[in-house]
């Protein structure tokens, strides 16, 4: 019971990280029919540019002489604070000037989130030179610091993520539940076109969209770096989880896809686990197969009335 | 009230829908009434072996009259004697060039040869259909490794394993085609994305970290004059010819009526299925066969390489199979041509070796690597064949409109 209540525990950290990711994914894809492919990579570059504002002047991380502005290094939390700020104008910036032009298409629009999955990982290989760095938590991380239930260790780092992730994501679904931004969010995941007509400008609320989606995945990126380091490749698994949990909720649903991520990650671990022959690597497998079950039970999602059988869907 | 066996009325009109903005339309001279997939256009006259996109120029119509068949005929952009010589000059340079180049170059236009197979299944999924893959790197290497255990464990024939590699990326394709194709289209897209991020992961499950290597070789065979050393020249010739046939087969089959009936599944899958076409079936038999074509061209990229292994089909290799498909399919680079597979493969294997990334380029060589840097080379190549096409899409909806 007490390895299990563990492993329950461990799979909160990275269940938050895929929560985020398919919260943010859900997000553009409901505003703007959106599946971005780039989101891990833009989570990734927001946990390395936390690495820049947190090292400082350090002369033992040799970045390129222009990301190091700042003498001083900043604390951690406030480094994750500046990286999700400067997701959030990235977001909208790649919006306006990457995605907006697209108009929609789908083929285009996928095209040019990988590229933007390429062009940041190319990024990141010339200006970190592809190699780990370690950002730390803005959480203790100290080995007393744990609570003891039953038996099991629960982190404060591992509360401290949770909590943050869950307290961003209910931030958001308040905001878009009790503001006229909100609604006006809320408006055009409905129907874009009248709420074109009712006054609601568009292009602002879907870049902001964009900008909110950036930051959350942003966010991820800065707190996970704490667990898994910094590295060009730590958001690939995460971002498919990411995929994988947002499709519980039809990719539209930011409620089930918070509830995906957790229960991605629960499954992760237990199968890690428990079954001998799964190590932590071929978990990943797993869910592949886990996302083609529930897409072939459920096409819509969980919890979706639609039966799913529109093959003229486009 | 009309009786149960009296015979319908024919429609005024005839039943016509534009799937490209093209010249109008010639009414057909004798209306008839819909009719099954099969009979979407009479049986065509066996075709010259035109690489190129006729139905992106051409009317799909309930009753395509010999009048409309010749006409496209008419305006076909290669003439026959064109394509003849063209012909003739390929075949020439596949026997000319493997006997005077080096082994090296050899085995690289030997794998550009497999490649353009996994780029004209793309090509159809993409520019035929309207679908999306992030996966066909991984489908390759899916077809590689059924390949390869078909010949180790099971003794098949190392001339027939691309069958083998063909049966397994249609399996694969229809596995994921299934849940997917009944979905928008983003969520194709989501799914082979995933499978192209955990191949790699599987198949060092599955072979363990090192390389399998190929129980068998291609030794020439004496009437061909080739000298046993010179293994290169009949591997390279072995590989044409599977792909000579493949490419024909699938010419042969988009312009059938079961091609024509493909493009109007993307254009119009309304309007399709109200002739009777059954939109998910034969989505789902065109992504299993576009993935089969990338599984035989696994089996064939183990001609020359002999091994598989799991770093020979990472997940940036799907983004670059897409990318080329996207920029070699569209109105940007030459049209959406299925010839357009051939440059699409060459920039795909002859990039790394001929330009810029060598090892350290990216890291150390400044901003002139950065920018020479073959991942950054492809993310503009996206981006901007992402760009004209999305105008060219507005263009044709305008244009609609």
């Amino acid at each position: 019971m007490t390895l299990f209540l563990q492993r329950v525990f461990d799979s909160f950290a990275n269940g938050s990280a895929y929560a985020a990711l398919a919260v943010a994914i859900s997000m553009v894809f409901r505003s703007t029919g959106v599946l971005n492919l780039a989101q891990g990579q833009m989570a990734m570059l927001s946990a390395y540019i936390a690495v820049v504002f947190a090292a400082g002047a350090d002369p033992t991380v040799a970045f390129s002489g222009w990301l190091t502005p700042f003498a001083t290094p900043w604390p951690i939390w406030a480094a994750v604070a500046g990286a999700v700020v400067v997701s959030a104008a990235a977001g909208a910036l790649l919006e306006y000037t990457v995605i907006r032009p697209m108009r929609g298409d789908p083929v285009p629009t996928i095209g040019a989130t990988l590229g933007l999955y390429l062009l940041i990982g190319v990024f990141v290989a010339k200006h970190f030179g592809g190699r780990q760095r370690f950002l730390g938590s803005p959480f203790p991380q100290e080995h007393t610091d744990r609570f003891i239930i039953g038996g099991a260790r629960l982190w404060f780092d591992t509360i401290g993520l949770t909590l943050v992730m869950l307290a961003a994501i209910g931030v958001l679904a308040l905001v878009q539940r009790t503001t006229k931004v909100g609604l006006a969010f809320r408006a055009i995941t409905s129907n874009r076109d009248s709420s074109a007509l009712v006054g609601i400008r568009v292009e602002w609320v879907v870049m902001g969209g964009w900008a909110v989606a950036a930051a959350l995945g942003g966010l991820a990126g800065g707190l996970i770096a704490g667990e898994l380091n910094v590295r060009p490749d730590m958001m690939e698994r995460l971002l498919i989880f990411g995929l994988a949990a947002a499709t519980l909720g039809g990719l539209r649903s930011p409620a089930l896809a918070l509830a995906g991520g957790y229960l991605f990650a629960f499954a992760e671990t237990m199968m890690a686990g428990y079954i001998g022959f799964i190590d932590s690597q071929v978990t990943l497998v797993w869910a592949l197969g886990m996302l083609i079950v529930v897409l072939s039970l459920r096409p819509s999602g969980l919890l979706s009335r639609k039966a799913g059988r529109g093959a003229l869907q486009t | 009230m009309t009786a149960p066996d009296e015979p319908l009325a024919p429609d005024p009109e005839p039943l016509v829908f534009r799937l490209e903005p093209t010249e109008p339309l010639q009414p057909p001279a004798t209306p008839e009434p819909p009719v099954a997939p099969e009979a979407l256009a009479p049986p065509e006259p066996p075709a010259a072996p035109v690489l190129d996109d006729a139905a992106d120029a051409e009317v799909v119509t309930g009753d395509a009259s010999p009048t409309l068949a010749s006409k496209q005929k008419r305006t076909a952009p290669w003439p026959a004697l064109l394509t003849a010589v063209s012909l003739m000059v390929i075949a020439a340079l596949v026997v000319v060039v493997p006997l005077q180049a080096s082994s090296t170059f050899v085995t690289d236009v030997t794998q550009l040869t497999a490649f353009c197979l996994v780029f004209a299944g793309l090509w159809l999924l993409t520019h035929r259909m309207g679908l999306l893959s992030v996966g066909h790197g991984a489908l390759t290497g899916v077809g590689a490794y059924a390949a390869l255990h078909a010949v180790n464990d099971f003794g098949l024939p190392p001339m027939l394993m691309p069958l083998a590699g063909f049966a397994a990326g249609c399996a694969v394709g229809a596995l994921l085609g299934v849940p997917a194709l009944r979905l928008p289209k983003a969520y194709l897209a989501l799914l082979t994305l995933s499978a192209a991020v955990a191949f790699p992961i599987v198949l060092r499950q599955l072979d363990g970290p090192l390389p399998v290597t190929l129980d068998s070789e291609f030794i020439p065979p004496t009437w061909t004059g080739i000298a046993s050393n010179d293994e290169h020249i009949w591997e390279f010739w072995v590989v044409v010819a599977w792909v000579a046939v493949a490419f024909w087969m699938l010419h042969r089959l988009l312009t059938g009526p079961i091609g024509r009936a493909l493009v109007a599944t993307r254009d119009e899958p309304t309007a399709a299925a109200a002739f009777g076409v059954s939109v998910y079936r034969l989505r789902l038999a065109g992504v299993s066969l576009s993935s089969g074509l990338a599984g035989l061209a696994g089996g064939l990229m183990l001609v020359p390489v002999n091994f598989n292994d799991q770093s020979l089909y990472p997940e940036e290799l799907s983004i670059k199979l897409f990318a080329l498909t996207i920029a070699f399919g569209s109105t940007a680079i030459g049209g959406s041509r299925l010839i357009m597979t051939v440059p699409a493969a060459a920039v795909l294997v002859l990039l790394p070796v001929w330009l810029v990334d060598r090892p350290g380029w990216v890291t150390q060589g400044g901003w002139i690597g950065f920018l020479k840097s073959e991942f950054f080379l492809y993310a503009v190549l996206l981006l901007v064949a992402a760009y004209a096409r999305s105008r060219r899409s507005q263009a044709v909806r305008v244009y609609d409109a």
